[in-house]
Order: structure tokens, then C-alpha cells, then sequence
């Protein structure tokens, strides 16, 4: 379900969340930039077990360890190390911040 | 949740009712019509509805389910069935979005209302399109609905992929397929060439002697180094590439005789598949969101039309270059529109961010290859981030083949996790 990806969307407390968010100073978490970004993650790493890697149950600092790994590692041709070197270091760790939040 | 439940909260919270009954207010009358139920479709159904749980989310979609194109080339080497690609919106409803099982033929962006085939008419706060492409009938001289049956295109995934396996299964060894490419833009830039290694495999294995020529339109395609060298080292003798300057454009078909013309020669095979010209669904050009190419020009940002107001347009209709018209694309471009639209309905500007796209294609049963992109979507285009992306390395071994097709299983398994909640 997206809901793994967004799992924040769950219950009634979301809507309240989200209504705290848009009328407060801050922005709904989920409608961010980061979270816009982060929503391309999910298209490889939404489906059940398998050879991607599940991010659910990764802590943020091996999120943006792993990741960062993959964007500074100039030799690496994986999937992923092209897809990381589209994205600076900080977004990197408003990634892995976001992910790890949500899950 | 109770209205004096959900008031309590807020007042506990330390929020004004009066701004919250407002907020509450536009989420819940908000009608939000999703036309399409693909990978784009689907998947932005299913994410507004999480979004904006009180808002009405109908997805309008005449087929009960949907046959996904990614991996359906695997069906005709024998190696997948109809059923593994089949995909029901049961979950859809069960999470609340409405399904419509009807065609919706054309929006009225001024009166924002949409007609559907039943006559029906529905009113909506914002659209968002998602209707995959159209065949552009005729547009290769010959090439007509009819046609299909006899030459099939098999480039919507069901019946047509059937009837090109079974083409191919009827076929005598040592006979001649034909893949006709047409120029781009088309729907799966890499399909064509995984097509042609797949269907390849299947020769070499129960039709021996036959022979696949490859009548491209093009004379450079995505992938083309790995596909080349695979052809060359995985089916030798098999596969003949001509490209636009070698000859390979069809410029007329005869289905009945099974013949093509190209510039300089005519060619008769027991099976032709066309990968025909190509445009928006239908309801793109009904509605005037398609331009003159017969795509959709949309805002890169939110993907809202650049046509008409209150329409966001998602997936291969869209005019998205530098991502490719794919599913993953599709997906991408469906959670970005959602999540705008949201920010739109929260009273929140459109912000810039970054897309990604990955695709997978099929060298024979173990083997893949990848393309990737990374994309950025501020200053009112859509750009590729310099040094990302890029395919799989030409020099990568059989192992790093084998370890991109258990990839390509996970990648198909989440996008249809996302799109169809399976």
C-alpha cells in the first residue's frame, strides 16, 4: 500500500496532523519538497520483499549513510548509484530524515 | 471520524473551530475525477485519497481491470501469462475511491464537467488525466483498425499480445517476422528493442532458421549499445537492424498480404508486428489539452495542463521529455500532481523538486538491462541532472545482467503495489 510509504496517512489523527500543519507556521510534512522528493523511492521500494531493498526498516543515519555511499562512490554503475548522483547531500538527509520519520 | 470528534481535536490542539470548519470545509466538497486507470491513473487515485481522506476521488475506467506493458514482452517468449499482468481495482474501492466503469469522452474546462459515454455528466474540482496514448490510425498509410488483427501492434498490453503469441506460435521454422518501429516519441522507448530480444529467444529455441528484421524508423534508440551487443552475442544470425538510413522505415503496410514497403524494397513476413504512430487518449484531444504533436503540454511543476485550467495531466499523454514515456514515469509523475494538487487544495504554492525514472527491459529469461534518470522541474522545464543517470555499463557482466532482472521483478512488484494496491 502507499500507506507503507505514507504511513503517517493512517487513522484519524492524520487529518489532524495535516490540518495542524496547513494552518500552523510549518507545512503539512507529507505536501514538503522532501516529501515530494522522497515520493520517487517508493516506486522501486514499495513492493514486498525482494532484491531492492525494503526501506521501512531502516533507521535514518543507514538511510543517508547507504545512499550517500552510493552518491560518492564515483566507480559504482548500480541503478541506485546513478540515481544517487542526481541529488545534493543535503537533500540526501531530508530524504533519509523524512523516510525514517514516516515509517 | 465525528465532526464534534474531529472539532474536539482541534479545539485540543488550540485551533479555532471557525478555521477549522473552513479547512475541513474544502477538503471535504472537493470532487476530484481521475480518468484512467494505468500505472499514472491508479496511482493518483490512490494517493489523494490517503492525502485528502474527505475529499470525493472517482477514478473512470472502462475495462474491470488493467493489463500492465511492463514486463507483457516476457508473454510472448512464453515466459509469462496474461494473468500475472492483470490487475483488478478492487483495492481502489475498498480504500474508497469511487470507480465509474464508463468512457469518459471529453471535459468542459470552462463549466468544469465531464461527459462520459453512459451520457452522464459530472461536475469535478480539478481533473486529472491520466488516458495512456492512442493509436493514430492511418497515420502509416494502411495502418487502420482493421490492421490489428492481422499485423498486431500488441502496444496495449491483453488480446493483442495474445494474438502476437499465438502469430508467433503458428509460425514455420525458419520464417521471417518483421518488427516495424515507428519514429519517436512512443509509449516504452526500450520496448521495442526488449520486444525484439524476446521474441528472438523464442525463435532460437522453437523456431530454428527464422529470422527477426527489425524496420526502424529511427536511427538511434534507448539502450541501442546493449541491445546491439546482446543481439549479436545472444542470437547470432537472428536479429537484422536496419535503421532510418539503412532502409528501415516503413512508409506503407498491406496487413492482408503481410507485406511492408520501405523507401526502396518490399518485404513479406509470416508475422508483422507495428509499433504504430502514436498520440494522446482520445480525451486529450477531445478536450483540447493536446497540442499539435498530439501530446500534452503540461506545467512541469505540477503537471497541470498548460492548455486549459484545473486539468493536471499524468503518464504517456503528457509532453514530459526528458522522461520517457514508462511507467515508472507514469507513477512518478502521478504522486507529483497528487501531492500538488494537495498543496493547491491546502492554499500552499507549487515547490520545485527532483523526479527519478527507472527502466528495466529483458535480454532473455535471466538477463537485464537498466536505463535511469534523474530530472529537475524548476525554472518552468523539465531538465536532466548532468552526471546522473545512465544504463547499465555495455562491459557489465552476466552477473550484473542477472542481478538487474531480480531488480526489474522488485521494481514491477512495487510499481503495481502502488498503482493497484496489490
Amino acid at each position: 500500500m502507499l500507506s507503507d510509504q505514507y504511513p503517517g496517512l493512517r487513522g484519524p489523527g492524520i487529518l489532524l496532523t495535516l490540518l495542524l500543519a496547513a494552518c500552523g507556521p510549518g507545512e503539512d510534512s507529507r505536501l514538503t519538497r522532501t516529501a515530494v522528493q522522497a515520493s520517487a523511492c517508493s516506486g522501486c521500494h514499495s513492493g514486498a520483499a525482494g532484491t531492492i531493498t525494503d526501506l521501512g526498516s531502516m533507521q535514518e543515519e543507514a538511510l543517508a549513510a547507504s545512499f550517500l555511499a552510493y552518491r560518492n562512490d564515483e566507480m559504482g554503475s548500480s541503478v541506485m548509484h546513478r540515481i544517487a548522483r542526481g541529488y545534493s547531500e543535503q537533500d540526501i538527509r531530508a530524504i533519509a530524515e523524512y523516510l525514517a520519520r514516516e515509517d | 471520524m465525528e465532526r464534534r470528534q474531529f472539532l474536539a481535536l482541534l479545539a485540543a490542539a488550540g485551533l479555532s473551530p471557525l478555521l477549522a470548519q473552513r479547512v475541513q470545509a474544502t477538503s471535504a466538497k472537493a470532487r476530484i475525477i481521475t480518468v484512467g486507470g494505468g500505472f499514472a491513473g491508479a496511482t493518483s487515485a490512490r494517493l489523494l485519497k490517503q492525502l485528502l481522506p474527505a475529499a470525493r476521488i472517482t477514478l473512470i475506467e472502462p475495462n474491470p481491470a488493467y493489463v500492465a506493458c511492463p514486463f507483457s514482452n516476457l508473454m510472448l517468449s512464453g515466459l509469462r501469462s496474461l494473468g500475472q499482468q492483470t490487475f483488478s481495482y478492487r483495492q481502489l474501492q475498498q480504500e474508497g475511491v469511487e470507480i465509474i466503469a464508463d468512457m469518459a469522452l471529453q471535459a468542459d474546462p470552462e463549466k468544469k464537467r465531464l461527459r462520459l459515454k453512459s451520457g452522464k455528466d459530472l461536475a469535478y474540482d480539478r481533473l486529472i488525466l491520466a488516458p495512456g496514448i492512442d493509436i493514430r490510425w492511418n497515420a502509416l498509410e494502411g495502418y487502420d483498425e482493421k490492421a490489428e488483427q492481422k499485423m498486431p501492434h500488441a502496444w496495449k498490453a491483453g488480446a493483442q499480445t495474445l494474438l502476437l503469441r499465438r502469430q508467433l506460435e503458428a509460425m514455420p521454422a525458419g520464417g521471417k517476422v518483421l518488427l516495424c518501429i515507428t519514429a519517436a516519441p512512443f509509449r516504452c522507448p526500450p520496448g521495442p528493442y526488449e520486444r525484439a530480444s524476446l521474441i528472438a529467444r523464442y525463435l532460437q529455441a522453437e523456431k530454428p532458421g527464422s529470422k527477426l528484421i527489425i524496420l526502424d524508423s529511427n536511427e538511434r534508440f534507448s539502450k541501442q549499445a546493449l541491445f546491439m551487443q546482446a543481439w549479436k552475442t545472444l542470437y547470432p544470425g537472428i536479429v537484422e537492424w536496419h535503421g532510418s538510413s539503412d532502409d528501415g522505415r516503413v512508409i506503407r503496410v498491406y496487413p492482408d498480404a503481410l507485406v511492408v514497403r520501405t523507401d526502396f524494397e518490399s518485404l513479406r513476413g509470416q508475422v508483422v508486428n507495428v509499433v504504430p504512430p502514436q498520440q494522446a487518449g482520445r480525451i486529450a484531444i477531445q478536450s483540447g489539452v493536446a497540442d499539435e504533436t498530439g501530446w500534452c503540454p503540461v506545467n512541469p511543476l505540477t503537471f497541470e495542463s498548460s492548455l486549459a485550467p484545473d486539468i493536471f495531466i499524468t503518464g504517456d499523454a503528457t509532453i514530459a521529455a526528458p522522461m520517457p514515456k514508462s511507467a515508472f514515469a507514469a507513477n512518478m509523475q502521478a504522486k507529483v500532481a497528487a501531492l500538488q494538487l494537495a498543496r493547491q487544495l491546502a492554499g500552499l504554492e507549487a515547490e520545485a523538486t527532483t523526479l527519478a525514472n527507472t527502466c528495466f527491459s529483458f535480454l532473455n529469461a535471466e538477463e537485464a538491462v537498466s536505463v535511469s534518470g534523474v530530472y529537475r522541474n524548476d525554472d518552468g522545464i523539465l531538465t536532466q541532472v548532468e552526471g546522473a543517470g545512465g544504463t547499465t555499463p555495455l562491459d557489465a557482466t552476466q552477473e550484473v545482467r542477472q542481478l538487474e532482472a531480480g531488480q526489474a521483478a522488485s521494481w514491477f512488484r512495487s510499481l503495481t503495489h502502488e498503482a493497484f494496491g496489490v
